[in-house]
């Protein structure tokens, strides 16, 4: 047929950078978290050893990984799902839905009610990184970002408010 | 309740976004190389462009075809067949329609020949399940795109298999209907979505229509008490048209998924404006009272409730709610008349019909067989004559 | 009305219902190209005289390949793989389900192995692994009910690992459903009113999740309307069949409903009472649902105040104020319960200290609500919920059922 023309629509590079770096902050909280946080640190011990979940944008990310190595330390692991096998995989259905979260047009709650996401795995443990990551963004984020990213903003005490969050985030900045 | 059953083969997919889901449902479909059959509107306003942006990182093909002309005579089954063979060739795997009736007609047809091979389309059924096809409206104006109906080459093809796999309505791919358009989209939603909830006795049909009737009534309203030929503020109105319009594709949409339902609306509809140019939607709303008040159901008192809300339901006793629905309806034509200055019929009579022209109609109907199972006939011409002068039944 | 910012609404089941809908099943499969069907049922169905109702309705017209009732009342995996054999073996080309949850879930994964020529259920979990329409798949769901028969999930248990595999696609979703009377005539008044609230449950949760959108709330507030006058007929009149047919077709709108808007904390508490000490899952459903609309009622106050009309009628509609409308709906299905326990001779509990195990013992010890709260944790549908719920919660809310009291809504946390 004369005048059809195939395309094959690019990349989205600056929201690609922009969601890699976003999900490397995340990642490296997830782990700074569970190391400081008692009840991040309560759902890892509550998963099997060895486990490992990832989050990001169908089809090709980017993603974020995070997983328990064999001494059941959590780390995070990268950006890449395919270096290791992953037994939950949660994402959202594009970039350009990803891109929604991590601006916080919609939080999760709101992405998961307009189906934007999907999850691969196992649910109990999709809840219990759900509460992780929401536990997560309550240390990143300053209070009027994060009431928009969850359900409800936690009442914690003092310490986890300041001294916690502090060290979360020298950690997620430094990798310990 | 009797019997009764339903089938909408359609995902509706709605809202802010919604083009971001269709790589994904494609993926889930298995898909991955979709043609886009556009018509001349979205060509020229460029709707391709927030679809591709879409499939961008999706790793995806899109096969964008030239937009369909408006011509007739042989073109259709020239263009067909040049995009069988394309189709076929270049091993695309799904259709895309984007626009009105015309490029979800063709790619239905498309789909006939890709799936079934291109003999079935000479012949008047579709028996089997057909390829993947999404259809994204950019307006009101859908029609009985987004049901299993398809009108191509002078044939009409009927089949439950017709109708799309999903419909995604996007805002970013509306293109600006004027309000003209709206009212009479609106007024057709009306009609047939009031139609199926208060005579069907088809709940999950009733379903349909009460979301419909609600999704219609609201911006109905609003048009109306902003006018309707405003002349003054016309950013404000232009932006409130395009909220209107996303209530409306939406009740569009669905209307057309109860497109298989015998409407005696729409059979009358079409006939009260084949010879006489008027609204389609305004004929329908004309005449739905008198259908109401003709045909015995249970069902038409309930239709306060979607059409005036439960504080009018409610309160008004159950014995005179068919009467206070019917009145409703009656009201919104004869103040569409006060605001068009006249120019909007009330009556058959103002639009130009008589009564031996308005029995004939009745008659032909009769003769033709095309009324919906279950009417009597005597009624028709009875409800006809009624419309014709804007008398109501007597209730005995 | 209430309109989101995006939503997505999928019921491609051809709904098939009236007093004859049985006789339809021939046509149905003919239009499929089937002709030797496998009949899924379980030894209760059969027990109950189904089987043969449905037999005698289609065997003028159809030939059934084969007939299996041993489905357990929990779907397990080795279940539907060996069920997948049978198929094969028989040159089976269809399944017809006749029967609850359990079988409509169990004919779902073996419609899988078979369509895909799986050996491996486990192979076909997670998003998007569907890609395909399945073979012919008919259900006649024989509870009104699970809504099962217009779902598109299934949870198979998996006993050796101990866990509970779900697969979700739109192609599990079955061909047709067949909404015949018949099929529910004989359910005695206590599971009539268990099963009949789990589709109120279906239907009220619906409408306040946060999924909710403008089709599923019209397929809900049908359903709730249809409930809320039919259930107390049937169960005083059990042979009722135009009741009965209400009741078959609103559990099926209230299905399709929560199937696009999904459920929330009442199924979170209701599948981890029954997963840990086997209420059946209607009666968890009655007891949690006032619970859900209290826990969550400062959230979307209005959403619970719009249920009164559906439930309780015009008449109570204008004689409630408007702003009790709300705390007049909870109040509503708590006295709708209390109804039921009387017209049910005391079998249908209204709160979990009373049920009892036909023994006498109680069936809900009160040390089990820790592990009934941490359970239910682990439950997809609080995504859901409009008000976040951790153990604490989900443990007051337990406590508060198997007292059969009110929640204190100041202890109710807002963040």
């Amino acid at each position: 047929m004369k005048g059809i023309t195939e395309i094959k629509p690019g990349k989205r590079y600056l929201k690609r950078i922009y969601l890699s770096v976003m999900l490397w902050f995340t990642g490296r909280a997830v782990q700074a978290a569970a190391r400081v946080d008692k009840t991040v640190g309560d759902e890892f011990l509550a998963m099997p050893e060895g486990y490992t979940f990832c989050l990001g944008a169908f089809p090709n990310g980017p993603y974020m990984v995070v997983g328990k190595d064999e001494t059941g330390k959590v780390r995070y692991l990268g950006s890449n799902k395919e270096k290791q096998p992953v037994q939950l995989e949660m994402g959202l259905k594009s970039m350009g839905n990803l891109f929604s979260l991590f601006t916080f047009q919609e939080s999760t709650p709101t992405a998961n009610a307009r189906d934007r996401l999907y999850v691969s795995g196992d649910l109990p443990q999709a809840c219990a990184a759900v509460r992780i990551l929401d536990i997560v963004q309550v240390y990143l984020l300053p209070k009027p970002v994060a009431k928009l990213a969850v359900k409800r903003y936690p009442c914690w005490s003092l310490k986890r408010h300041i001294l916690d969050r502090t060290i979360i985030l020298i950690r997620t900045v430094t990798g310990f | 309740m009797s019997h009764f059953s339903f089938l909408c083969r359609t995902k509706t997919s709605f809202g802010k976004n919604a083009l971001e889901h269709l790589p994904f449902d494609l993926y889930a479909m298995g898909r991955s190389k979709p043609m886009v059959i556009q018509d001349k509107s979205c060509h020229e306003a460029g709707m391709t462009k927030p679809l591709i942006s879409a499939f961008k990182t999706s790793g995806m093909t899109l096969g964008i075809c030239p937009p369909l002309p408006e011509t007739d005579g042989d073109e259709p089954a020239r263009i067909i067949r040049s995009m069988y063979e394309t189709y076929m060739e270049k091993g695309y795997d799904a259709l895309i329609a984007l626009g009105g009736e015309q490029a979800a007609d063709t790619a239905k047809a498309l789909n006939i020949a890709v799936t079934l091979g291109p003999e079935a389309l000479q012949q008047d059924g579709v028996v089997a399940p057909l390829f993947p096809m999404v259809y994204l409206p950019t307006g009101v104006k859908t029609g009985t795109a987004t049901g299993g109906r398809a009108q191509f080459n002078g044939q009409t093809f009927v089949s439950d298999f017709l109708a799309p796999d999903q419909v995604v309505a996007d805002p970013s791919l509306f293109i600006a209907d004027d309000r003209e358009t709206l009212l009479d989209a609106a007024l057709t939603c009306l009609a047939m979505g009031c139609e199926v909830f208060g005579l069907s006795e088809n709940p999950p049909a009733r379903a349909y229509a009460a979301a419909i009737i609600q999704l219609a009534v609201h911006p109905l309203k609003a048009l109306m008490d902003s006018g309707l030929d405003p002349r003054e503020n016309l950013k404000q109105r232009k932006k409130e048209e395009k909220i209107w319009q996303k209530d409306l594709v939406q009740a569009a949409v669905m209307t057309g998924y109860l497109s298989s339902f015998p409407l005696l609306t729409r059979v009358l509809g079409l006939k009260l404006t084949a010879d006489i140019r008027f609204h389609q939607g305004q004929a329908m709303v004309m005449v739905l009272p008198y259908i109401l008040e003709s045909i015995e159901s249970k069902d038409v008192g309930s239709l306060l409730l979607p059409l005036a809300g439960p504080d009018v339901f409610s309160q008004v006793p159950a014995p005179q709610r068919p009467d206070s629905a019917v009145q409703i309806l009656r009201s919104l034509v004869n103040e569409l008349h006060l605001l068009s200055g006249g120019r909007l019929p009330r009556t058959l009579e103002e639009a130009g019909w008589n009564e031996a022209a308005l029995s004939a109609i009745g008659q032909g109907l009769i003769k033709s067989g095309s009324l919906p199972a279950g009417t009597v006939p005597q009624a028709i011409e009875a409800l006809l004559t009624r419309a014709c002068s804007g008398r109501p039944a007597i209730r005995s | 009305m209430y309109i989101p910012d995006y939503y997505e609404f999928c019921c491609r089941v051809n709904i098939v219902a009236g007093h004859d809908a049985l006789e339809q099943i021939p046509d149905l499969l003919a239009a499929m190209d089937s002709k030797s069907p496998m009949l899924l049922t379980d030894k209760g169905v059969t027990a109950a005289g189904l089987v043969d109702t449905v037999i005698s309705a289609v065997s003028a017209n159809l030939n059934i390949a084969s007939i299996e009732d041993d489905v357990p009342p929990d779907s397990d995996v080795k279940v539907v793989n060996r069920l997948a054999a049978v198929y094969r073996e028989k040159g089976c080309d269809a399944i017809i389900a006749v029967g609850g949850g359990s079988v409509l879930d169990t004919a779902k994964g073996i419609n899988i192995l078979v369509s895909e020529n799986g050996e491996d259920l486990m192979a076909f979990t997670g998003a998007g692994v569907l890609k395909r329409p399945l073979r012919p798949f008919i259900a006649i769901p024989t509870t009104a009910g699970t809504g099962s028969e217009v779902t598109q999930a299934a949870v198979i248990a998996d006993h050796d690992a101990n866990r509970k595999l779900l697969f979700g696609s739109y192609y599990l979703l079955p061909d047709a459903a067949i909404v015949d009377p018949r099929m529910t005539l004989t359910l005695p008044p206590h599971i009539t009113a268990a099963t009949g609230m789990d589709a109120m449950a279906h239907a009220v949760e619906s409408t306040v999740m946060l999924a909710k959108n403008p089709i599923s709330d019209a397929h809900a507030y049908e359903a709730m309307s249809m409930i809320s006058r039919h259930l107390p007929r049937v169960i005083k009149n059990p042979g009722d069949r135009e009741g009965r047919l209400a009741m078959a077709t609103a559990a099926t709108m209230a299905g399709i409903a929560f199937s696009n808007a999904t459920v929330g904390m009442v199924h979170a508490l209701g599948h981890s009472v029954g997963s840990v000490c086997h209420v059946p899952h209607g009666t968890c459903m009655a007891i949690f649902l006032p619970y859900g609309l209290e826990y969550n009622h400062h959230r979307v106050e209005e959403r619970i105040a719009d249920l009164f009309l559906h439930l309780a009628g015009p008449e109570a509609y204008v004689a409630t104020p408007k702003n009790k409308r709300a705390q007049a709906s909870i109040d509503w299905i708590r006295q709708f319960n209390r109804d039921l326990n009387q017209a049910t001779g005391g079998t249908h509990a209204v709160c979990l200290k009373d049920l009892k195990t036909r023994e006498g013992n109680p069936m809900v010890p009160r040390e089990k609500l820790g592990d009934i709260a941490a359970t239910a944790l682990g439950d997809g549908t609080i995504f859901y919920n409009p008000e976040e719920m951790d153990y604490n919660d989900f443990l007051m809310v337990a406590e508060a059922a198997w007292e059969g009291v009110p929640l204190d809504l100041s202890k109710i946390k807002k963040g």
